[in-house]
């Protein structure tokens, strides 16, 4: 071995002790005086902005747990960990939370893959997971101990559905990027759109890192329907909706949360007028939004947030009503648990899928760059 | 501590794919993108008869490398008259229509969802749940990697395929079956990486196809190349190297997103000045 | 009408693939390897035009060819100070794959240091893109001055190519540069001069992706794939080859999004690049 070779070899091996000693003195004590209850969510990444804004809401709601007394006479302590919002990053991390930090609950994650892929850890070990950004439709079977707070994408789906039925728009073609995300809601809104009395006039999907849609539209043209479901992230609806204005398509573009970002409508301007989404709504309170600003440094509020800070009080105030901070007990609070009051929505109550039993919809529309709410 | 395991597993995941495709990039010197299907092909064997036939993991360690060979077999006697450059890009391209099948084709693999759930291994009442129990399943897999990649490369196989290598004429002018020996070495190759698929998609309990793209292959490619390329030593401590040394950059402390981008530059500036100063790699003895 | 309307977007694809497989099949029959740096070259001149136009306000002609410039400027000294090293140590094109791959990454990476992970469009204003009837078809601005002004670049190629002294410089290297350096042709200089109008042209390609799709730091690995393929179908010896196959490619694109559906057509260029290779490896074209 060369010289340069075994420097590298043994900085690493320096590294990786001083890490290794770092760690275990870390784990003594503390152990019973605390209540800890993970987190997961994406810290890295190009979807990092949702996590580091949900982990703001999180320590907002832990602080004010702790301020008013903590939970069963313990203060309530959170671990934060990175998701990279994918299942294999995520399962990983949720075997850590449980195995090494003892943790009664998991909050999170956001994207669905990460969901879907850490739950069974959670499920096995008994420990409560609750999700407060996953929407896919998929999560309501993903076990006992699984919970979200915001409504799956059935909801916004059939929101959608029937919002276009109602509205004589029955012929829809449908649009949807290949992942969990847009497979999820495209089942969900050929559902809803039967049972709507509308028809699905062609169906098709794009690969994730695909912009180029103008075959897609070329086809979706030709069958001249009356609205076009198009589901996919900034980027591609940008591409997406500039190339169908090339091609004159005058049916309504209608889309899901993700297009609540602005970037999409200030690049459009005046090409995506008209164009319509569902995105949950939220009870969202000035004193929280205030509170966030203090804590992030600037005016920012991503919509999962208001689920992650009312997500963190739901299951303290299940831990006081099971009066045991263990898996199973608090699993069985969450499904009596009334919680009003929240920054997501007036009263969360979980239905036998761990789904929340209600979900507020409201409709945004597009005008020359600027986003309004539908009066419904 | 955990965290030192999960790195020792990871590193010996990787140690497992590097030494397997070194067999066939060192060893026969084929030029093969397709490491990452075969990863994907042992993880995707693993995970389904897991969770939809209720196998033991175990057992799955004994079919998905036959099944991975089965498929090499069949792909590697298709793309047997390719030659270098050729060769990469038919396995590029073998890999790249694994990735669709496997996104697309929902109810066997999936699909986008992935597959979640997949077991730990289990015998006799004990179960490798714990981060140190897998360690040592992971290093005995390792080992046992190990022990098959150095008796080949002592063995008289081995050396046929090192003298393939260095010139495939001559060696066919003697009457041997050139074509036959490099099927063997990459259907080898290609089971014994099934076995770090299979690991990995039990540890992780979840898999989908992004875990088996291009980069992942070419991940490996760096691993071998920078320990020394037909060096087994050097396939290990490429894989130890590529998988610590970025962790350790993550606690340097630069902003999240910023980390991720750092990383990836390093990595690329990496291999081009390795190319440039020591192409033979760390512990190479052969020149590439 | 559809018919009328996908050919004309597989032709405004075809021109796309057919401006990137010829400045990449420069390098690859002069340099005889597979230049993934490349990639980086159509993300600089695409990054540097909305840096001029988008940010800066710089007018349109001096932003194109500032950006030209740069991404050439960047093949160039991707030349002079990594491949020539190489080339003249007479190493295997598997080391000049690897380091030009490790090029590639490094460049995506510290573009997306500079300008974020999320796409990145060119047009000051998508509107500015308008659209123009074809006998019932439509196209926009982008696609056609795709379809009229690359035949015109690519015939000013193949003039060069046969009637000049850099051309003939050129094709001398293409087959052997041994001899050819003996018989008086300056290797290194040509070799510049091809790296540079690689570069230019893959910048070309970069710019237009950015006012047709957007950019993404990860574009360059994306789009150098099918522009292997598209060369090595054509024909990897040929000048005409990449182009043919960049139609190939844009015509099968095509007609899998119709009948297969979108989320098969990353799978297209791989299963002809192997049908290919099966039935006739040297490409459709030969020399």
């Amino acid at each position: 071995m060369t010289t340069t070779g075994k420097v590298i070899v043994w900085g690493v091996v320096a590294v990786l002790v001083i890490w290794g000693i770092v760690s275990m003195s870390k784990k003594d004590g503390t152990e019973s005086e605390t209540i800890k209850i993970g987190f997961i969510g994406p810290l890295t990444g190009d979807t990092a902005n949702i996590g580091q804004n949900a982990q703001a809401a999180v320590a907002i709601a832990v602080e004010e747990v702790n301020n008013s007394g903590g939970v069963l006479g313990k203060k309530v302590e959170v671990v934060y960990e990175d998701d990279g919002c994918n299942g294999a990053t995520a399962a990983n991390a949720v075997s850590k939370l449980i195995n090494t930090d003892k943790v009664v609950a998991i909050l999170g994650g956001a994207c669905s893959g990460a969901t879907l892929g850490s739950a069974p850890i959670a499920e096995a070990a008994k420990v409560v997971q609750l999700s407060y950004c996953s929407t896919n439709p998929t999560i309501s079977s993903a076990g006992d101990y699984i919970f979200r707070d915001v409504p799956s994408d059935l909801f916004q789906a059939n929101y959608a559905a029937e919002y276009l039925v109602r509205n004589g728009k029955t012929k829809v073609a449908l649009l949807t990027v290949k992942n969990d995300w847009g497979d999820g809601l495209n089942k969900a809104f050929t559902d809803a759109l039967a049972k709507a009395g509308g028809t699905i006039v062609i169906a098709d999907s794009f690969d994730p890192d695909v912009k180029n849609l103008k075959a897609q539209f070329t086809n979706i043209k030709a069958k001249n329907p009356d609205a076009v479901y198009f589901v996919a992230y900034t980027d591609a609806s940008i591409a997406g909706l500039k190339q169908a204005s090339d091609l004159g398509i005058k049916a309504q573009f209608f889309g899901a949360d993700a297009w609540d970002d602005t970037k999409i409508w200030s690049e459009l301007g005046s090409l995506g007028n008209g164009a319509m989404f569902t995105v949950v709504g939220t009870n969202s309170t000035d004193a929280f939004k205030a509170k966030m600003k203090v804590k992030l440094g600037k005016d920012d509020l991503i919509y999962c947030s208001n689920y992650a800070y009312d997500g963190l009080k739901v299951i303290a105030e299940a831990i006081k009503l099971a009066r045991r901070a263990t898996g199973p007990a608090i699993k069985d609070a969450l499904y009596k648990v009334k919680y009003t009051g929240g920054v997501s929505a007036k009263e969360l109550m979980f239905d036998k899928n761990g789904d929340p039993t209600s979900a507020a919809y409201v409709i945004k529309v597009a005008k020359d760059g600027k986003l309004s709410e539908l009066a419904q | 501590m955990e965290y030192i395991f999960h790195i020792l597993i990871l590193v010996s995941i990787y140690g497992i794919l590097a030494l397997a495709q070194n067999l066939v990039m060192g060893g026969a010197g084929l030029l093969t993108i397709a490491g990452a299907a075969f990863y994907g092909i042992g993880a995707y064997a693993a995970a389904i008869l897991a969770t939809k036939f209720g196998f033991n993991i175990f057992t799955t360690l004994i079919i998905a490398p036959l099944v991975a060979g089965l498929i090499a077999l069949m792909v590697g006697s298709t793309f047997a008259r390719f030659r270098d450059d050729y060769f990469m890009l038919a396995t590029l391209g073998f890999l790249m229509i694994f990735n669709t099948v496997v996104r697309n084709w929902e109810s066997f693999t999936g699909g986008s969802y992935g597959i979640a759930g997949i077991p730990k291994p289990h015998v006799f009442g004990f179960v490798f749940d714990t981060p140190l129990s897998f360690v040592f399943l992971a290093v005995v897999v390792l080992l046992i990697v190990t022990a098959i990649t150095y008796f080949i490369s002592r063995s008289s196989f081995g050396r046929v395929l090192n003298a393939i290598r260095e010139d495939e004429d001559a060696l066919a002018i003697f009457g041997y079956k050139t074509s036959t020996y490099k099927l063997m070495a990459f259907s080898i190759g290609a089971a014994l990486t099934a076995w770090g698929g299979v690991l990995f998609a039990s540890y992780l309990t979840f898999i989908d196809s992004r875990l088996f793209t291009v980069n992942e292959s070419i991940l490996l490619w760096a691993m071998i190349i920078l320990g020394g390329i037909a060096r087994n030593r050097g396939a290990l401590l490429g894989a130890f190297l590529l998988i610590t040394v970025p962790e350790a950059l993550r606690f340097i402390g630069f902003p999240v997103d910023f980390a991720a981008l750092l990383r990836q530059c390093i990595y690329g500036l990496l291999l081009v000045f390795l190319m440039l100063y020591r192409p033979k790699g760390i512990l190479g003895k052969y020149k590439l | 009408m559809i018919f009328w309307q996908l050919t004309l977007y597989a032709i405004s694809v075809g021109m796309f693939f057919s401006v990137l497989a010829m400045g990449w099949g420069l390098i690859l029959r002069s340099a005889k390897f597979f230049n993934l740096a490349y990639g980086g070259a159509f993300l600089v001149g695409g990054y540097m035009m909305f840096l001029f136009y988008r940010m800066w306000n710089v007018h349109f002609v001096f932003s194109i060819l500032l950006s030209l410039f740069g991404s050439g400027l960047y093949m160039l000294l991707s030349y002079k100070f990594i491949f020539s090293v190489l080339l003249r140590r007479k190493a295997k094109s598997l080391i000049l794959l690897i380091a030009s791959f490790g090029l590639l990454t490094a460049t995506s990476a510290i573009l997306g240091m500079i300008f974020g992970n999320q796409s990145t469009l060119i047009a000051r204003h998508l509107s500015d893109i308008y659209t123009v009837n074809v006998f019932g078809a439509v196209l926009n601005l982008a696609q056609v001055v795709a379809i009229v002004f690359v035949p015109v670049l690519i015939f000013v190629f193949a003039y060069i190519r046969s009637s000049t002294r850099f051309g003939r410089a050129m094709r001398a290297i293409e087959d052997d540069s041994e001899v050819a350096e003996l018989v008086g042709i300056p290797k290194d200089k040509t070799l510049l001069q091809i790296f540079f109008i690689s570069g230019t042209l893959a910048g070309l390609g970069g710019i237009a992706e950015g006012f047709d799709l957007g950019l993404i730091p990860t574009s360059g690995l994306i789009i150098i794939l099918p522009t292997i393929v598209a060369t090595v179908v054509g024909g990897m010896q040929s000048f005409w080859g990449g182009i043919l196959g960049a139609f190939i490619l844009a015509i099968a694109q095509q007609l899998t999004i119709v009948f297969f559906g979108g989320s098969w057509v990353q799978a297209v260029p791989f299963v002809i690049l192997i049908i290919m290779l099966l039935l006739r490896p040297q490409g459709i074209l030969k020399r």
